[in-house]
């Protein structure tokens, strides 16, 4: 046999092209079959890894049915065109709660129509609806302490809620944009309560608002209207007295408890002006500095300081400094 | 391309000096009534092949012949459909491991066209050129392996990426071949010949056309 030395190349025909194209079918991406997909998380988007095709112009078919034999096709998006970065994605419209799913997406292309890649099921979890928190207190413009407990009325529900929470916010601005207390709280019975953990600002205007929140099913009810309130110091509502704690030391008799006077007069101990005059006497303040702030500040006393016995007087008590520490002493006569 | 013409020039230029030295006028010889021989080839074309057939012509005028050429040719594959199948392979790859793949284009033809011969003063040998149209039979045969079994009848399953294969790589076609081509007869003995040839057809085909060349050497009978 004679071998001529001989090359050759193809060239583009003039004729037309009647070549169809080759077609591997895109592979299911996202939900990941089994996928459990929450009622609220609609709507669903499939994702494909897109097909390997020998021809151009690659479109998709996503079918999405109820039973795994596509008898029951619910919805199907026709043309849909190839993604870039090598997934093809698709939204779907709505569909009906507490259901499985099937889908299967393939693609067209150079004239070909592919096969159906591989089956992938998903489940829409049930409908589920919350009512919205109905705030108990604090309502608006309310004087609380530094941790107030905000209160809220439980929601009801509609659907196989699972258990229930409820996301306390507070922040400075009616619109929330500058959140400073957050938390989470198990429902409790017929209300639910929240209390910071530590204390707000005094004499700071806060906004606060409740949802209910179904964390297993991922569901959420609308944020309960807003209320606002005013943490005070109950010493010190107005001017603060300078000075850290830390100079005195409190002695017998300062548990709360309601007394009744020498002469009948009922009243809850220990009394304010005694709190406030310790407050004082632990920020460094001497007794008599402590009675003279009082007195210019705002917070006027008839605490009268005797520096013999080292005891300030009070119309039904007295303090007394004792062994390094102020006691408390109910008096028993006028 | 000049390479691809360069047999076909050789032959021209043996023959056009063979014409200058003949004074005789051209007639048939006595042996020039017809021939038939079997042909065995090389073939090339985006691939390295092989071809055989067999090629037989009859006289209608001196030194003119009327000639039908049928053959096949193992693989006339283009670049193109070698790469198509390996761009599906790699998809089967993506699901499948040890993946591998042919790709051939096998032609059968057949031309139908006219041979012109001269005569060499002082020689035996009988130059000709030739051309003439026919048509090819291309079919398609990419296959696809895995683990070294044929899968190719079952891609459209799961496991194997539900490919479905277009007529790029699959399936077969009938397309217009044009032929042109040359050679030197040689008488052996009594009426035997042999026949040092080389032709270039062009294939018609879709997407693009195939150019072959086939080079080889045809033994046969001339009546």
């Amino acid at each position: 046999m004679v071998v001529a030395g001989c090359t050759s190349s193809t060239a583009p025909s003039a004729s037309s092209n009647s070549v169809t194209a080759s077609v591997v079918a895109p592979r299911p991406a996202a939900p990941a079959t089994g996928a459990q997909i929450k009622n609220g998380d609609q709507p669903v988007s499939l994702v494909v890894q897109n097909a390997i095709s020998t021809g151009t112009g690659t479109t998709y078919t996503f079918e999405v049915s109820g039973d795994a034999s596509f008898g029951a096709k619910v919805q199907t998006k026709d043309g849909v065109a190839e993604g870039s970065g090598g997934q093809t994605t698709v939204k779907l419209d709505s569909l009906a709660a507490a259901r499985d799913y099937y889908w299967h997406a393939r693609a067209t292309s150079g004239g070909t129509v592919g096969a159906f890649g591989p089956t992938y099921k998903f489940t829409i979890g049930p409908a589920i609806t919350l009512s919205t928190p109905v705030p108990i207190s604090p309502l608006t413009n309310a004087q609380t302490g530094p941790r107030p407990t905000l209160r809220v009325s439980n929601v009801t529900r509609t659907g196989s809620a699972g258990a229930i929470s409820y996301k306390f916010e507070i922040a400075t601005s009616a619109a929330f944009s500058t959140v400073a207390v957050t938390g989470i709280v198990t429902e409790g019975v017929n209300e639910t309560g929240f209390t910071p953990s530590s204390d707000l600002t005094n004499g700071t205007l806060y906004f606060w608002r409740a949802s209910a929140l179904d964390i297993t099913n991922g569901i959420s009810s609308l944020p309960s209207s807003t209320q606002s309130f005013t943490p005070v110091n109950p010493l010190w509502p107005g001017a603060l007295p300078p000075g850290t704690s830390g100079h005195a030391r409190l002695g017998p008799g300062w548990a709360p408890q309601t007394l009744v006077s020498f002469d009948g007069h009922v009243f809850d101990s220990p009394p304010i002006d005694e709190q406030r005059v310790f407050d004082l006497l632990d920020r460094g303040f001497d007794p008599q500095g402590a009675l003279n702030w009082m007195n210019s500040n705002g917070y006027p006393t008839v605490g009268v300081y005797y520096p013999g016995p080292q005891v300030i007087g009070f119309p039904y008590t007295y303090m007394a400094l004792v062994n390094g520490a102020w006691e408390l002493v109910i008096r028993v006569g006028g | 391309m000049k390479l691809l013409v360069a047999p076909l020039i050789v032959t021209l230029a043996f023959a056009g000096a063979a014409s200058a030295q003949t004074s005789a006028p051209l007639r048939p010889q006595p042996a020039d009534a017809g021939y038939v021989e079997a042909v065995g080839q090389a073939a090339f074309s985006d691939v390295t092949s092989q071809s055989y057939g067999v090629e037989a012509g009859f006289s209608v005028r001196p030194h003119l012949q009327l000639y039908a050429d049928i053959g096949f040719t193992r693989d006339v594959a283009p670049t193109s459909f070698s790469d198509a199948a390996g761009t599906i392979a790699g998809g089967l790859s993506q699901v499948q491991s040890n993946v591998g793949y042919t790709a051939k284009e096998p032609a059968t033809f057949g031309v139908f066209g006219i041979r012109y011969s001269v005569n060499v003063a002082g020689s035996r040998a009988t130059p000709y050129l030739k051309t003439g149209f026919g048509l090819a039979h291309l079919k398609r045969e990419a296959t696809f392996t895995v683990a070294g079994a044929d899968v190719t009848a079952n891609l459209n399953q799961d496991q194997y990426g539900n490919i479905v294969l277009g007529s790029d790589l699959s399936g077969s076609s009938n397309k217009a071949m044009f032929e042109f081509g040359g050679g030197v007869a040689l008488p052996l003995f009594s009426h035997l010949l042999i026949d040092l040839q080389a032709r270039y057809d062009r294939i018609f085909a879709d997407p693009a056309g195939i150019n072959l060349i086939r080079a080889g050497v045809g033994i046969g009978v001339r009546f």
